[in-house]
């Protein structure tokens, strides 16, 4: 419910100092096959010869011949490679959504402030572990990209385009996820923050699209606890706020009911959808610590059982 | 269909409440913006027509609840249980009892009362459409709504507050007869509305063998806890024209109409309505008791007397009135013979020393004697006195005879007395051949004076209430006064009056009484000639009766009976320009004027229809007065004793009716009557029916 609205955020209170200590801790690790400049923590796709052997492979034409293993070619009478794993720097992109949807507050806690949260703390964990990550907030009004960076004066950016950004506008999650598919040409994760509040079906096939790309996806899900419970039992008008002018009077006692299903319906679409396509969906509410829901989601993902 | 309570199916509009509840609350939608339409927005698009639909039964079923308690409230009654008459109707028959009975109780347990709620809670009940005849038991039985159709229940109960109590008895056996004749054999139900008074019941036992199935009675009898009921029957001036300063007898006649003994009841008199003395009586049951009261008024003109008895069950017979007038004195004109000039020869005499007697230590005497011996008499002359007594020895000759017929016919006092002197050939002569004669004197009988042989008056034969003290000798013993002399009277006039007799039973004094005037004929003279009247003092008093009496043979009476004629005669230099007519609870009625050589004749032909005062208010260009009568009707409903068991059980058995005492127990008899009846359990039904539906239409949304 929009009872107040708290989505004027500040620098400071986009992350705040206890998050930062409470995420120190934490690591994030690429759960595929990551493409760097620097040697890092994670697992590259691409395979090096300076690091440590991985498997062999029958020769084919076209190959390095400089990579051919010849003591096992001349054991098995044919050609062998060498392939080894290389490690490399994690990049990741990070898809905000800044709709006015994300407006919706309940207890005090709107959905942005919980968006920005959790876009700051990501941000923190990545450029914590010299990884890079790059940020991209669309709606329908503007669009704003900030390209990779491993530095800390790239947090300091990203800390500042979301406290300054303002959730207004209709929904444009698509064209932030074509960007990326656009501009970024590395492997790495895209984590998109958003309600979800919206037609899902160009998101979800730019979706497969990155991950058709190599790109390991995340999305955090931020609920709001009014638009989940519905708690409300007398006539209502609802004035979207994502459409100005769009408003609907309905009686919510007989429309509960039908609401909660469609929502609940809702929710169970994405989360089939993303098991079915290895997408990470994390889903939280507004007012949910982010960094336990954080905390829990890496410590799972680092176990290797982290998903939908 | 038809409803206890039709008035209540109005309130079917109630079913719009919960519309208009459905719009206010829409109307004051709370506004919330909210980011999740997308989800609202697929909820709306995929159950929009269930939800419409959903409201539209969920007001529909709300409205019914509504309409269906209304429904229930209004008590429905089954089709066949209206007893349908051809028509398609159920006939409603009331029968009134409007006689005075009816007043009988106090405060709000009063009869009357008590059956007006109930006719008013009965007639309101009864909605457009419904059927209804009402008989008034009154004075004059009549059906005041006959087989009217209720348009609006207004109406019918204007029709009520017209109905008024009456002083009447009435037959409850007739009015049942004509009201179990009315639409017999079509279903009715018939409402009584009548104490059990035996009276008003008398004649019942016949009453009953036609009533058919289809006809349902009921009963609705006031309770009475006392019946104890006296009341003033009569009341009655010894004078309705009386001397200022004397006093006069008034007689109160108080019968008990309960059947038990009443002790010390209070009897009032009052005069222009300030009590001036009181009287206790105790009386049998059906007894009677005459009540004597001693006035004296000294103011001149017209005063209302009353009698009122102290409350009991019955206020309504507790009191009557008469009206009295009051004079400065008598007048009276002696004719006497010339040649009688001795102190007592003629009746001048002893009138002189009886209005001196009289006077006591007042200035005016109250007889104002004139001694006339001159041969020739003026009527105008005549006209002047109250009275004018022809002495026994007067010559009367036809002129003068003429003269005083004349003089009676316009109001005047003639006193006749047959002394020891008289003619009685003359007499019979010329005062029969005029008319004056109550009785025709055939003889004078004279004894010697002193002697052994004479006649006295006898106590018991008055027939004056002016006089009646002296038979109860609370006047004084009259029977000492002795006549030596007396006539014999033959065959009295038809219309004469034996006021007085001798001990022997003859008659001492006859009155024949006119429109106005009258004579009054003495068997004997009123001078002492001969000393043939023996003198004592309680005779003048006896005689100043007698000449009020005489003089108010010129006025009309004061006391009327109920719808009798009252007249008066407005005398004076200025006649009346209007006169108005009141009665006890009437408005005030024009009176007719008739103009006449000694004044204008007022009268109200119609009288007063109700027992209690009553008033003449006469208006003249310099002055009003107002002149009091006392109307006064026979007490035919006042006995309040019920009718005897015998009969009440076998009315009910013929009868088959509902006997209750109040519209409460009324209501509740109809409603007994008819619970089988009604589809208020059906109705009910529904209501539960409508409101679980409206209950599991609600849990759908949970």
């Amino acid at each position: 419910m929009a009872d107040q609205d708290t989505t004027e955020l500040t620098f400071d209170s986009v992350l705040p100092v206890e998050t930062r200590d409470a995420l120190r801790h934490l690591e994030i690790f690429a759960r595929k096959t990551a493409e760097g400049l620097l040697h890092g923590a994670h697992v590259s796709r691409r395979k090096g010869v300076s690091t440590e052997f991985d498997h062999h492979k029958q020769y084919m034409p076209g190959d390095p011949i400089k990579h051919v293993d010849w003591k096992v070619s001349a054991r098995h009478d044919q050609y062998y490679i060498k392939r080894y794993i290389e490690d490399t720097a994690l990049a990741v992109q990070l898809v905000v959504d800044s709709s006015a949807s994300l407006k919706q507050t309940s207890g005090g806690v709107s959905v942005w402030r919980q968006t920005a949260h959790i876009a700051a703390s990501l941000a923190y964990l990545v450029v914590l572990q010299r990884d890079s990550i790059g940020m991209v907030m669309t709606n329908t009004d503007s669009t704003l990209w900030l390209p990779s960076s491993s530095t800390q004066a790239q947090m300091v950016r990203i800390l500042q385009a979301l406290a300054s950004a303002r959730a207004r506008a209709a929904d444009a999650l698509d064209t932030s996820l074509r960007a990326v598919l656009e501009r970024v040409s590395r492997r790495g994760i895209v984590a998109i923050v958003s309600d979800l509040m919206f037609d899902p079906e160009s998101v979800r096939r730019d979706i497969r699209k990155l991950q058709a790309r190599g790109h390991e996806v995340m999305v955090f899900q931020i609920r709001d606890p009014d638009a989940e419970s519905f708690p409300f039992n007398r006539w209502m008008q609802f004035d979207s706020l994502e459409r100005a002018g769009v408003r609907h009077r309905v009686d919510t006692v007989p429309l509960k009911r039908f609401y909660l299903e469609e929502y609940r319906a809702f929710m169970e679409e994405w989360r089939s959808w993303a098991r079915k396509y290895d997408v990470h969906l994390i889903s939280l509410r507004s007012v949910d610590p982010v960094e336990k829901a954080l905390g829990e989601y890496l410590a799972l993902r680092a176990e290797g059982r982290a998903g939908a | 269909m038809s409803f206890v309570y039709p008035g209540l199916m109005f309130f079917l509009v109630l079913g719009a409440i919960p519309i208009i509840v459905y719009y206010l609350m829409r109307f004051r939608a709370r506004r919330v913006s909210w980011g999740a339409d997308y989800i609202l927005e697929r909820a709306l698009a995929r159950r929009r027509k269930k939800l419409y639909w959903d409201q539209i039964v969920l007001l529909a079923l709300r409205a019914l609840v509504v309409m269906a308690l209304v429904t229930a409230f209004a008590r429905p009654l089954a089709k066949r249980a209206q007893m349908q008459s051809s028509d398609g109707e159920l006939l409603r028959v009331v029968l009134v009892d409007q006689s005075y009975s009816m007043l009988a109780g106090r405060g709000d347990e009063a009869g009357d009362k008590v059956v007006r709620n109930a006719l008013r809670e009965l007639v309101a009940r009864w909605g457009r459409g419904e059927k209804w005849s009402m008989y008034v038991l009154g004075s004059r039985p009549g059906w005041v709504v006959d087989r009217q159709v209720v348009q609006d229940p207004a109406d019918s109960l204007a029709v009520l507050e017209r109905l008024k109590i009456e002083e009447t008895a009435v037959s409850l056996a007739s009015g049942l007869k004509t009201v179990l004749a009315h639409e017999a054999g079509q279903p009715r139900e018939i409402y009584i509305f009548s104490d059990d008074q035996a009276t008003s019941w008398r004649g019942a036992e016949a009453v009953g063998a036609s009533v058919d199935a289809n006809t349902r009675i009921f009963w609705i009898r006031p309770t009475l806890s006392d019946r104890q009921n006296l009341a003033v029957t009569e009341l009655e001036a010894g004078h309705e024209r009386v001397v200022r300063g004397q006093f006069f007898p008034v007689y109160a006649r108080v019968r008990n109409f309960s059947d038990e003994s009443v002790r010390d009841a209070e009897i009032s008199f009052l005069v222009d309505g300030a009590i001036v003395g009181s009287e206790r009586v105790s009386l049998p049951p059906g007894q009677t008791v005459q009540v004597r009261f001693d006035l004296r008024l000294k103011e001149l003109g017209s005063h209302l007397v009353t009698a009122r008895l102290s409350d009991d069950v019955l206020a309504f017979d507790n009191a009557m009135s008469v009206g009295v007038d009051v004079h400065e004195s008598v007048s009276v004109l002696v004719l006497r013979d010339a040649e009688r000039t001795g102190k007592f020869e003629s009746a001048a005499g002893l009138l002189e020393l009886a209005a001196r007697v009289l006077a006591g230590d007042e200035q005016t005497p109250p007889l104002q004697v004139t001694d006339f011996e001159e041969p020739e008499v003026d009527v105008r002359d005549l006209a002047a006195y109250d009275a004018v007594v022809l002495d026994g020895g007067r010559a009367l000759t036809p002129a003068l005879t003429k003269k005083l017929q004349e003089y009676v016919m316009q109001g005047g006092g003639l006193i006749l007395a047959a002394d020891d002197a008289v003619d009685l050939a003359v007499w019979r002569d010329e005062l029969g051949e005029a008319g004056l004669l109550p009785a025709v004197p055939v003889s004078v009988h004279r004894e010697q004076v002193g002697g052994e042989v004479y006649r006295g008056l006898s106590p018991s034969g008055f027939d004056l209430p002016a006089l009646r003290g002296f038979a109860e000798q609370s006047d004084g013993d009259i029977s000492v006064v002795r006549f030596y002399a007396w006539a014999a009277f033959g065959q009295p006039h038809p219309d004469a009056r034996a006021l007085a007799r001798f001990l022997d039973g003859s008659v001492y004094a006859w009155r024949l009484r006119f429109e106005r005037g009258g004579v009054l004929l003495l068997a004997a003279g009123l001078n002492s000639r001969d000393n043939n009247l023996l003198v004592r003092e309680t005779v003048y008093p006896f005689l100043l009766h007698l000449f009020a009496e005489a003089a108010g043979a010129g006025q009309y009476p004061r006391r009327v009976a109920r719808h009798e004629p009252v007249r008066y005669l407005a005398a004076g230099d200025t006649p009346p320009i209007a006169v108005q007519f009141q009665s006890d609870g009437h408005e005030p009625v024009a009176a007719t004027l008739s103009p006449r050589r000694e004044g204008t004749l007022v009268t109200v032909a119609a009288g007063g229809d109700r027992t209690g005062p009553a008033s003449l208010l006469v208006l003249r260009d310099d002055a009003r007065e107002k002149i009091w009568f006392g109307v006064q009707g026979d007490r035919v409903d006042s006995d309040l004793t019920p009718m005897s068991t015998e009969l009440k059980a076998g009315l009910a058995e013929r009868l088959r009716w509902t006997e209750v005492t109040s519209g409460e127990a009324l209501r509740s008899a109809l409603d007994e009557g008819r619970r089988g009846d009604e589809h208020y359990a059906w109705v009910m039904l529904g209501v539960l029916l409508f409101g679980v539906g409206e209950m599991l239409m609600g849990l759908r949304f949970v």
